[in-house]
């Protein structure tokens, strides 16, 4: 393609900058060969304009529709999560932790001191060797391991479904 | 008769239930997404399958569209990955021009035409005879283009390209299309000398 042609077509498609823009205009008007090609490009326009779009068969619309009446309306984010509640949820928490502390400071004898110590706390010992052997640990990481893969599988398959949806 | 409701009134009917409004929302795209599956498919029969195909992907998915870009852009971009998924597992011959059973079929209403309609009709066939020969995507982004009226932004967003990507390939296919065009001119008149 020769570069007339791709500014024609840039002119055309209106993907040229102003100043291109109108530098071709004034090309069209004044060389014979741009407005050539102008007329060129502008008739292959025309024509690709005009080209029908195909119509699917009679029974298409019902076709799908039989398909789509036995698919689950698929729910809305909007309708699942108003803002109303999502603000009803707020405020009741907001209240409640507000009360709580009113409550708690309404308590508090401001006026002395309590002269309350911490509590001494003693650990037992604990003789884990009892409770913890290598097997139990190695059965624990065994567990833990086909949990994860399930998990992996489950996140793969979940993945590979939006996929094909889109 | 046009329908009264935007796409987005009526994709805001579905999600609440009223699946009935998913008809209009099809009947408004269905023309041109079956137009654009037969671009990949070459016949009619395939095209139909992926059409049906996109529009129940479409239907699953609709919750998942955000109204950031046009209804149709995000309806286009289901219809060439399920094209695509489709060509995939066919392993059709894109390039042979033996498979272009489904063309338009203008003898059949020859009668309920006039003269211009016929010219028209007849311009038409080739044009279409030739946008078939060319690749799917060459043949995607002058359908987008040229009757699905989307910009160079949004095809680009409807096929995964850059607008770059999408403006060069664009100049390259109508330049492919207009040599297909003077071929199927060409051996049309030596036929009939």
């Amino acid at each position: 393609m020769n570069l007339i042609e791709q500014r024609i077509w840039d002119y055309l498609d209106g993907t040229d900058s102003p100043q291109q823009r109108e530098l071709t205009e004034q090309l069209i008007k004044a060389d014979p060969i741009y407005r050539q090609v102008y007329d060129e490009c502008k008739s292959f326009n025309n024509l690709l304009s005009a080209a029908d779009q195909d119509e699917p068969s009679m029974g298409f619309t019902r076709n799908v529709m039989e398909r789509i009446n036995l698919e689950p309306v698929p729910a809305s984010f909007k309708s699942l999560i108003d803002k109303r509640i999502i603000f009803g949820i707020a405020a009741f928490f907001l209240f409640t932790i507000a009360a709580l502390l009113g409550v708690l400071f309404y308590q508090i004898d401001w006026s002395q001191s309590t002269g309350f110590k911490m509590p001494e706390l003693t650990m037992p010992t604990f003789d884990s060797s009892k409770y913890l052997s290598s097997t139990y640990i190695n059965i624990f990481f065994f567990v833990d391991i086909i949990i994860g893969l399930y998990l992996f599988d489950g996140f793969l398959r979940k993945r590979m479904n939006s996929r094909s949806n889109h | 008769m046009q329908n009264k409701y935007s796409d987005t009134e009526l994709i805001n009917k579905v999600l609440r239930g009223e699946k009935a409004a998913y008809a209009d929302l099809m009947k408004r795209h269905q023309r041109f997404v079956f137009t654009l599956a037969l671009r990949f498919a070459k016949n009619r029969e395939d095209a139909e399958e992926i059409a049906q195909d996109c529009f129940i992907k479409a239907y699953r998915s609709l919750n998942t569209f955000r109204n950031t870009s046009k209804f149709s852009t995000w309806l286009y971009s289901i219809v060439y990955t399920t094209a695509m998924t489709f060509l995939r597992k066919k392993r059709l011959d894109i390039q042979s021009i033996d498979t272009v059973a489904g063309l338009l079929n203008v003898e059949n209403h020859v009668s309920d035409l006039n003269s211009d309609d016929l010219e028209h009709k007849s311009k038409m066939v080739f044009v279409n005879r030739a946008i078939d020969q060319l690749l799917p995507d060459d043949a995607a982004i002058i359908t987008l283009f040229y009757q699905g009226e989307q910009s160079l932004e949004e095809i680009g967003k409807a096929l995964g390209m850059e607008t770059n990507t999408v403006k060069v390939k664009l100049h390259r296919a109508r330049h492919r299309l207009k040599e297909k065009i003077e071929n199927i001119l060409h051996h049309e008149v030596r036929e009939l000398l």
